[in-house]
């Protein structure tokens, strides 16, 4: 072994982000914690998913965009895109 | 396929569940790993797989040969250097050729080879040399089929632009299942959303607003505008590399591999020999380890220790790109490295003045670093004397360049402390959070995505 995080591995040389004292949690938390973040992503970027759908012509295109139009309207009726436009518009990181 | 994108969201979360799903049973974890990356790379175009394949096969072929007889290693430094200068070089050494030529003779250059450089070529190829070396060295024994060296070098999280990870610490990772039961989970998502702050509200803002309009016309820019532009140059790429290589080392640790550490804050540097040892460490260590000691490094008269200094410092500018700019940095590297040694300045100033004049010498090493050709760097240096006139530095700017600087003077080991505070929080409320943190960094940050800095080394 040779993770930093693990207390078996030896000890590594230089300055590292990981090392024994690294807190870890089973892969299944890891996949939950994943899956939330995932979640907050897609109602996050609920009109950049549908950008994305629309410029999309593969197999099943139609579906995505119906799905991607569901996702966003949902999205809209909670004001989520709403709220991070307002948001965006005083601290976009930009002149 | 670029890590700020819902694209790679996507792929990554796909691979990181197969990859759990599948730890029982290794072999097809690895067989997955390695489909995975193959997947990632032939985003770029599918035939660039069938380089990478080809380039495993023959470190490990030749590791094999090299681990009876060392003579073997030659043959195969060369095969991957042969691959490497074909790709990369042959354009540059023939166009100067046929230029020479067509200067002398009045005669038409000859068309040139025009082959696309592949993405991550430079950092697989210099795995495989790694692999092959330590092979030789005994610090490794061969690996018995092609799977795992075809995987280390093509690993998706470093695969586009490093680190470049030794093969010693690689991969006898991929020989057991990575430990499912420990996974270092919120530095993973530190570094991961670190890296995006770092590259889309810094690195994308200054390039955007500053580096780029700077150097695509120098003559029209104030002197103050002119080092804003060359230390907001410092701050991007140090932003766009640096935050790159976290994510990939973020990403990794996801799926339970490690990858050392890549940027250690640079600028505090207080000599170029610490500098060094803290930007782009991986390729730092690769050429201390396989070019300045097999050349001897310090184990000879101060000539010869200066003259392997300077061989691997404009082997590491030769390694960023075929262009007289990146040969000329790593000449200016080499010999403020040498001249540092010789007159021994290091500690000479004290930590502030060395920091100082160190990092003022890298500006200047970054000025031919980002320059298109000579007569822009020359142009950005005699805009440094041109005065008031032109455009003018803006206070928004010249913020974003500080931010970005200032970081390095952050305590080392803040996300250390980041981590602690949060270890006692559920998964699921550090999932909300770092979802929350992510959606953030997207909406605040500049629309599109710019290609990371490194992708063309």
């Amino acid at each position: 072994m040779r993770q930093p995080w693990l207390p078996e591995s030896p000890p590594l040389k230089g300055a590292d982000d990981f090392s024994a004292a690294t807190a870890t949690m089973p892969a299944r938390r890891a996949a939950l914690a994943l899956a939330l973040v995932m979640l907050l992503l897609a109602m996050g970027r609920s009109a950049q998913i549908l950008d994305a759908a629309f410029g999309y012509e593969g197999p099943g295109s139609e579906m995505l965009l119906a799905v991607a139009e569901g996702w966003g309207s949902a999205m809209e009726a909670l004001a989520i895109p709403q709220a991070l436009e307002e948001l965006a518009s005083h601290l976009r990181i930009s002149e | 396929m670029l890590f700020p994108t819902g694209v790679f969201a996507i792929f990554f979360l796909v691979v990181f569940t197969l990859h759990w799903g599948l730890n029982r049973w290794p072999l097809a974890d690895r067989l997955w790993l390695l489909a995975a990356s193959a997947g990632f790379y032939a985003f770029w175009d599918a035939r660039l797989c069938l380089l990478l394949g080809g380039v495993g096969l023959w470190a490990w072929g030749l590791g094999h040969l090299t681990a009876r007889d060392r003579r073997w290693l030659w043959l195969g430094i060369s095969g991957v250097l042969a691959v490497l200068g074909l790709f990369k070089y042959a354009d540059f050494f023939l166009g100067e050729i046929a230029g020479r030529f067509a200067l002398l003779f009045g005669a038409q250059p000859p068309d040139l080879l025009g082959l696309v450089l592949p993405v991550g070529i430079s950092f697989y190829c210099f795995q495989a040399i790694s692999y092959m070396v330590d092979v030789s060295r005994g610090e490794l024994r061969p690996e018995r089929g092609p799977l795992n060296v075809v995987l280390y070098l093509g690993f998706f999280p470093h695969l586009a632009a490093g680190p470049i990870v030794r093969a010693a610490h690689f991969l006898p990772q991929l020989r057991e299942p990575p430990d499912a039961a420990r996974l270092p989970t919120i530095m993973a998502c530190l570094l991961i959303l670190g890296g995006l702050v770092k590259k889309l509200w810094l690195a994308n803002t200054l390039a955007v607003e500053l580096v780029d309009p700077a150097f695509r016309d120098p003559t029209a820019l104030s002197s103050g505008r002119a080092l804003l532009a060359i230390y907001g140059y410092a701050a991007q790429i140090w932003c766009d590399f640096s935050a790159y290589s976290d994510m990939a080392i973020g990403v990794a640790a996801l799926l339970g591999y490690h990858f050392p550490r890549n940027f250690d804050q640079p600028y505090r540097a207080a000599s170029l020999r610490e500098f060094w040892r803290r930007w782009h460490i991986s390729l730092s260590f690769w050429f201390r380890d396989y070019v300045y000691k097999p050349l001897g490094g310090d184990r000879g008269g101060r000539w010869f220790i200066a003259r392997n200094a300077m061989i691997a410092m404009t082997l590491s500018g030769l390694w960023h790109g075929a262009a007289w700019n990146f040969l000329l940095w790593g000449m200016l590297h080499g010999a403020a490295l040498v001249i540092e040694r010789m007159l021994k300045l290091e500690g000479r100033f004290g930590r502030i003045g060395g920091t100082l004049i160190t990092f003022h010498i890298v500006c200047l090493g970054w000025v031919l670093f980002r320059a298109t050709d000579m007569s822009v760097a020359g142009g950005m240096l005699a805009a440094l004397g041109q005065g008031g006139t032109g455009e003018a530095a803006t206070l928004w700017l010249a913020a974003i360049t500080a931010v970005a600087l200032a970081l390095h003077f952050l305590p080392a080991d803040w996300p250390q402390r980041l981590e602690a505070a949060l270890k006692p929080m559920p998964a699921w409320a550090l999932g909300l959070g770092f979802g929350l943190a992510l959606v953030i960094i997207l909406t605040l940050g500049p629309a599109g995505v710019a290609p990371f800095i490194y992708f063309q080394f």
